[in-house]
């Protein structure tokens, strides 16, 4: 049953010297390095190669040739390393999912250059790979030959599953241990800290035979939660974290299907004003599925995710403002927010998909998909934000209530990109406050499209009296919407149950959408719902209201 | 002597699982040269094929052939008991659900096939198709003939009700389909061997009806194809059939092309052409007392069969079985049909008809309770089974026996603290506000056995090498279910060997023949009784020979009856310290040509049923469990959320208790998923709108309770069962049905103060809307 000799990623160098050789020519060598992009240069330079390859599992994989489209799913399965599994190939179930080593984002603080991230192979596209790191559930164990023998000593996260009835019939198995592989070594702070820390860590991973209890038990240790011995931190996974990584290589992949992934904003504003037939993707979380289940195959592709434009990979805090780069990943988001800003949402991010779908993509991305429904959308609605767009001849600012131009459209030109998003803080008069309300309603909590999402921004003045209001909503209409009317008629209203403006704020939000029926739910629930969770938000936020 | 049976001891290829190495069908390495299988498939429910036309296909690079109606040598059919499931569509033949394959695309890649597919053009005409149940009903579409099951007469009991002053309350009830969802979809990979016989690798829960379905359709004898299951990615039932149709397609290809052919269904297609739970369609009278006590039922079942007949008559058999759950009626007829509509084909999912038949039951309990203005929970209490004779028998005659539901019921509102939270709970409630909380208790009772009885048989081969090490064949899969690991502890604690000593094979039907699918949740019942049979074969073997290498020289013989098997060593019983390796006691007998290989086989004991007069003895016991569930609702959204869960379920002496532990909780999440959020939606056009985990929600990891405390039932060995154990898949998907009833206490609570609703309707999934929709209800 083990993998054949040929193919086995654990016969290869121990990780702590992975670097030490040219990946291209084996001979020329590399020293340590600090660079990203120039490092892997450097690595696979001296011989004059600059290379389109990634590392998986340690050893150098060329991917000169291959077609942009293909995913890394395909990728490591096509090459033997059958134990990442296929579930559904939409990201929605983690049977795929593999572990990435990258750099920290600057805005999650963190002591260590590197961090452990679990995504879905199924959604990583070869356009992206070149630079990468990868881990698959095969690297996990180091054996030294091809089979894992009895007497093989496992990884703490794959002892735990095994010996506490964590897998039943296997096949999701591999996709569990990767996701708690990333949490063990790069726990997030926002799952370590959320009520249910083991549920949050596997929410991209679905079971359908064991109901979770011993995969929760192990990902809540993993999770960072309470006080863990990480006794185990010392090991050739921990000691990597210290080193930086390659990063995000501009190299094509040569292939007949050009992929472009330039490092700057300018050449990727040029590139799409020359080029306009090519599919810009940023996380591909979104085309990713275009592509495997719709089957989609584009002309060429213009990837963003090696831009290192600050304003756009970045977030940055000013007074009374937070600017959020358009390149930023939704995790990395979590973690900038935890220090304030956009507390809305602070608030949706944990209903945002799943982690391996928040670590790729994209604040901009999400915006761009510019879906009805969307969960971020109304959000950024609720906070009044501002989108910086940016074209050849500079930088414009559109309001994102004025953002979504139709079903699926967006105010972007066709030679322009989204760069990043401005969010200013609310004005709270003395003695006012601020009610902040995140609701989305789908069949499951966590990994689910939204039935209907909302994001509510009511300003109140000592008096409880509305300074400003703003109303948004996913899934009633062709694109997020704002119910103008309904926040007109509370400017003034008391915040409470029975005053008569809110009252009319209330009749009002009840006519002013028409949504669909679908298999979500049907237009007579979502126009409950509507006015539902303005019920709910009165409930939660008004004094003196009973829940 | 170490016990080897009733230790919690991991999933036998736990460590493959984790490592990645455990390989799947769809892992296999294909030989060079293999094709790809992709469908085309028919974009109406119900239409004529006028003609199809191929050659376009031909042109995509890597097509390699078409797959028609033409190419098949033999039964153009996969039907696994009446022959309508055709395997390809020609002209002049009729598509029955959308999705149907017509033909077939092979092609040196997934992405070839698939776009080779694209290219085939059939013409259609539309026919008219049916897809709600009731309109089933109203056209008399139907599959069967109507079963029965009676118990005294009801129309004399509804007839008499009004003057003994008991209630009549009547309903009609639906229930949804639900997706089996294994991670792991449908793979078949078949490769033609010499002789034009054929080697079939197949995710299938039955190889042996497998391989006969292949055989049928190359014209092939059962001898001339191997079918071999490793290891399935989860099954569920889904794969007890319906794994079929795609191995014989494989087959057909490889048939015809000479080359290995994989037939993979990605997601959209495993969910738009298999079948799934059964919707159903309920229609009740019952006849309950003041004091509420049930009188009398007169219920009408329709199962909802889609475009073929499949196990369907079983199911809905096992369904009108337990439509009593856990409750006495001494009066009772039950009416069933097997519906035909133009939807996939409904299959068996754990539970096989169980669930919905539970499910109606406590819907009945529920509503009569509210319409006669009592708590449910205290209906529930009062028409249980108990004592013994008739208030301790089923309505087709069976004796329940050894009945434990008393015990349980008591136990699990013991350690739940049923009644003090209940009290907690009605008193928040009583508060009011938006969001209110919900406790309900239910029983399940669960008949184990197929109720075609004689499925109930099982083989198995035991190989013993020279040098001690043993190797065990059976006719069971391994689908997660933990199978594999209780059939080693069997053959371990038979032979008296350490686990490591045993290695379980691949389940291939040239090893055990004609064997049933592992299903019914018979698998270690049936299995077990053979592996242990052969097993004490070859122990009987091996004692006398034991017995003479113990016979200390000079010292008088030692008896084969006085030896003992244990921790690798034979033993002299009454001198344990007295002993011998079993691998030296192997080799010897090896060597006196002592034969070290046996058969074993089991059938079930003393069981039967007469379909004619719906009188039987068709179970050879039952296996019951119950268990709390404290939801909460939000009254503005109907979005729900499970609190705590307590679970106490009965599985004998277990085999093994961390298996059967996770039976318990990967069950009860499986129907509490069928139950809440897991809705398949059908388009009035009968497609598919549920067709991948983006539009078909199953329970994730924050959906489990955060209090869930499981307790499997002590002190409850089961005799005439393998080790006092009892069967444990199928079960706990019932217990899952309390969170639906918690959610409707909880419900209940919306209705105006200090009223009772004489009715809560919930619908079957509750899910966000279906909550709202019925607080909306009750609030008037």
């Amino acid at each position: 049953m083990g993998l054949t000799r040929g193919s086995n990623p654990n016969r290869t160098r121990r990780a702590s010297n992975r670097f030490q050789r040219c990946g291209r020519c084996g001979r020329c060598g590399a020293q340590s390095s600090t660079g990203t992009s120039s490092y892997w240069t450097k690595v696979f330079g001296r011989c004059g190669v600059t290379s389109a390859s990634f590392l998986l599992n340690g050893v150098r994989v060329e991917l000169e040739g291959t077609d942009p489209h293909v995913t890394l799913l395909d990728l490591v399965r096509e090459r033997g390393l059958t134990g990442t599994k296929e579930g559904c190939a939409e990201g929605d179930c983690g049977a795929c999912t593999v572990v990435v080593r990258e750099t920290t984002h600057p805005v999650q603080g963190s002591a260590l250059p590197s961090a452990y991230r679990a995504i879905n192979g199924c959604l990583a596209l070869a356009a992206q790979l070149p630079g990468a790191e990868v881990w698959t559930v095969e690297g996990v164990v180091d054996t030294g030959h091809g089979a894992v023998r009895a007497e093989t000593e496992l990884h703490p996260v794959q002892e735990a599953i095994a010996s506490t009835g964590g897998s039943q019939c296997g096949f999701c198995t591999p996709g569990f241990v990767m996701t708690m592989f990333a949490s063990y070594y790069s726990p997030l702070v926002a799952d370590a800290q959320s009520p249910d820390p083991g549920g949050e860590v596997l929410a991209g991973n679905l079971c359908r035979c064991t109901g979770y209890r011993a995969l929760r038990a192990v990902a809540t240790l993993t999770s960072g939660a309470g006080s863990v011995d990480r006794s185990e931190g010392t090991d050739r996974f921990a000691r990597c974290l210290q080193d930086p990584v390659v990063g995000a290589v501009t190299a094509g992949l040569g292939s007949a299907v050009v992929a472009y992934r330039p490092s700057t904003l300018a050449e990727s504003i040029a590139r799409r004003a020359s080029e306009p037939g090519l599919r810009v993707i940023a996380g591909a979380t979104d085309v990713g599925v275009e592509i495997t289940r719709g089957f989609r195959r584009y002309q060429g592709i213009l990837s963003l995710d090696a831009i290192r434009d600050p304003i756009f990979s970045n977030c940055s805090r000013a007074e009374g403002s937070i600017t959020i780069g358009a390149g930023v990943t939704m995790t990395a988001l979590e973690d900038f927010l935890r220090d304030g800003g956009a507390p809305l949402a602070g608030h949706m991010l944990p209903w945002f998909a799943s982690r391996q779908i928040r670590n790729r993509a994209t604040v901009g991305g999400n915006l761009m998909t510019a879906s009805p429904i969307g969960d971020m959308s109304p959000v950024w609605l609720a906070h009044g934000a501002v989108a910086l767009i940016g074209g050849r001849s500079g930088i414009r600012e559109v309001r994102v209530s004025d953002f979504f131009t139709g079903y699926r459209q967006t105010a972007v030109g066709a030679d322009e990109l989204l760069i990043a998003l401005r969010v200013d803080d609310d004005v709270v008069p003395r003695g006012g406050r601020r009610v902040a309300f995140v609701r989305k309603v789908a069949r499951r909590n966590r990994v689910d499209i939204s039935t209907v999402a909302a994001a509510f921004m009511v300003v109140l003045d000592g008096n409880e009296r509305v300074v400003s209001a703003r109303f948004a909503y996913g899934g009633v209409a062709a694109t997020p919407l704002r119910a103008i009317g309904a926040e007109d008629a509370l400017i003034g209203a008391v915040w409470r149950n029975g005053d008569s403006h809110v009252a009319d704020a209330r009749a009002r939000l009840g006519s002013a959408f028409a949504p669909l029926s679908d298999h979500r739910g049907s237009a007579s629930y979502r126009q409950r719902l509507i006015t539902g969770l303005f019920d709910a938000c009165l409930a939660e936020t008004a004094t003196g209201s009973d829940r | 002597m170490t016990r080897v049976v009733g230790r919690p001891t991991p999933h036998e290829s736990a460590r493959l699982h984790v490592t990645g190495q455990a390989r799947y069908t769809d892992d296999l390495p294909l030989p060079p040269g293999a094709l790809h299988g992709w469908p085309v498939t028919s974009p109406h429910a119900h239409a004529r094929v006028v003609a199809i036309a191929v050659s376009e296909a031909t042109t995509i690079p890597g097509v390699v052939t078409i797959l028609t109606r033409e190419d098949v040598p033999g039964e153009n059919n996969s039907g696994p008991l009446r022959h309508d499931e055709p395997l390809f569509l020609g002209a002049g033949d009729v598509a029955t659900y959308h999705g149907q394959a017509i033909a077939w695309v092979l092609g040196t890649s997934v992405e070839a096939a698939r776009q080779g597919a694209g290219r085939v053009v059939v013409t259609y005409e539309k026919l008219d198709a049916i897809l709600d149940p009731a309109d089933a009903i109203r056209l008399g579409s139907v599959h069967t003939d109507p079963q029965w099951i009676r118990r005294g007469d009801v129309d004399v009991e509804l007839v008499g009700a009004g003057e003994a002053g008991h209630a009549i309350v009547s309903g009609e009830f639906r229930m949804g389909a639900q997706d089996h969802f294994p991670l792991e979809t449908h793979v078949s990979v078949a490769l033609a061997d010499e002789d034009g016989r054929m080697m079939v690798h197949s995710s299938t829960q039955h190889p042996s009806e497998t391989q006969a379905i292949v055989a049928h359709a190359l014209g092939l004898s059962l001898n001339d194809v191997v079918v071999q299951c490793v290891r399935m990615g989860g099954g569920f039932g889904g794969k007890e059939t319906q794994a079929n149709a795609w191995a014989a397609v494989a087959a057909i290809g490889a048939w015809k092309t000479g080359r290995a052919v994989k037939v993979r269904l990605d997601r959209d297609r495993h969910m738009i052409l298999t079948g799934k739970r059964h919707p159903f369609l309920a229609r009740y009278r019952v006849v309950v007392s003041r004091s509420g006590d049930l009188c009398g039922l007169d219920l009408e079942l329709y199962a909802d069969g889609g475009w073929s007949l499949d196990l369907s008559d079983a199911v809905l058999g096992r369904a009108m079985f337990h439509a009593d759950n856990g409750y006495f009626f001494p009066v009772m007829r039950v009416r069933g049909q097997v519906l035909k509509t133009h939807k996939t084909s409904q299959t068996a999912f754990r539970g096989f008809g169980g669930p919905q038949g539970v499910a109606v039951a406590e819907e009945i309990i529920d509503c009569a309770a509210r319409a006669i203005g009592m708590d449910p929970h205290d209906v529930r209490t009062r028409n249980l089974y108990r004592g013994s004779g008739e208030t301790n028998t089923t309505h087709y005659g069976q004796e329940i026996g050894d009945n434990r539901l008393a015990i349980i019921w008591e136990g699990v509102q013991d350690s739940g603290e049923f009644v003090s939270r209940r009290e907690a709970i009605r008193a928040a409630n009583d508060l009011g506000g938006g969001m209110r909380r919900g406790i309900a208790v239910t029983p399940v009772k669960f008949g184990i056995s197929f109720t075609t009885t004689f499925l109930n048989q099982a083989g198995a081969l035991v190989l013993i090498y020279s040098d001690g090490s043993v190797q065990v064949n059976h006719g069971g899969t391994e689908m997660g279910q933990g199978l594999q690991v209780k059939m080693a502890q069997v053959a371990a604690e038979v032979l008296g060997v350490p686990l490591a000593s045993i290695r379980m094979m691949p389940t291939r039907t040239d090893k055990v023949p004609n064997t049933s699918a592992t299903a019914a949740s018979s698998g270690s019942d049936l299995n077990g009784g053979a592996v242990r049979d052969a097993c004490l074969t070859l122990r009987g073997r091996l004692a006398p020979v034991a017995a003479q290498l113990l016979t200390a020289h000079g010292a008088p013989a030692v008896h084969a009856d006085d030896v003992d098997f244990g921790d690798g060593q034979v033993s002299v019983r009454s001198r344990p310290d007295q002993r011998v390796a079993f691998a030296s006691v192997v080799r010897a007998a090896y060597l006196a040509r002592v034969g070290l290989s046996s058969t074993g086989y089991y059938r079930t004991p003393g069981i039967w049923f007469d379909k004619a007069s719906g009188r039987g003895k068709p179970f050879h016991y039952y296996a019951c469990g119950a268990a709390i569930a404290e939801v909460e609702v939000d009254g503005f959204t109907g979005q729900m959320r499970v609190l705590r869960v307590d679970i106490l379920h009965d599985v004998g002496s277990s085999l093994n208790p961390l298996v059967d532990t996770g039976q318990v909780e990967g069950g009860f999440i499986q129907g509490m998923g069928w139950v809440t959020m897991e809705e398949v939606v059908w388009g009035i056009d009968g497609r598919l709108l549920t067709h991948a985990p983006s539009t078909y929600k199953i329970p994730a990891s924050t959906d489990v309770p955060g209090d869930w405390r499981v307790t499997l039932l002590p002190r409850a060995a089961q005799p005439g069962v393998i080790y006092g154990s009892k069967a444990v898949g199928e079960p706990p998907l019932m217990l899952g049905l309390c969170v639906r009833e918690a959610i409707r206490d909880a419900v209940a609570s919306f209705a105006p103060r200090g009223s009772h609703p004489e009715r809560v309707g919930l619908a079957l999934p509750a899910t966000g809307e279906a909550i709202l929709d019925a607080i909306d209800a009750v609030r008037g």
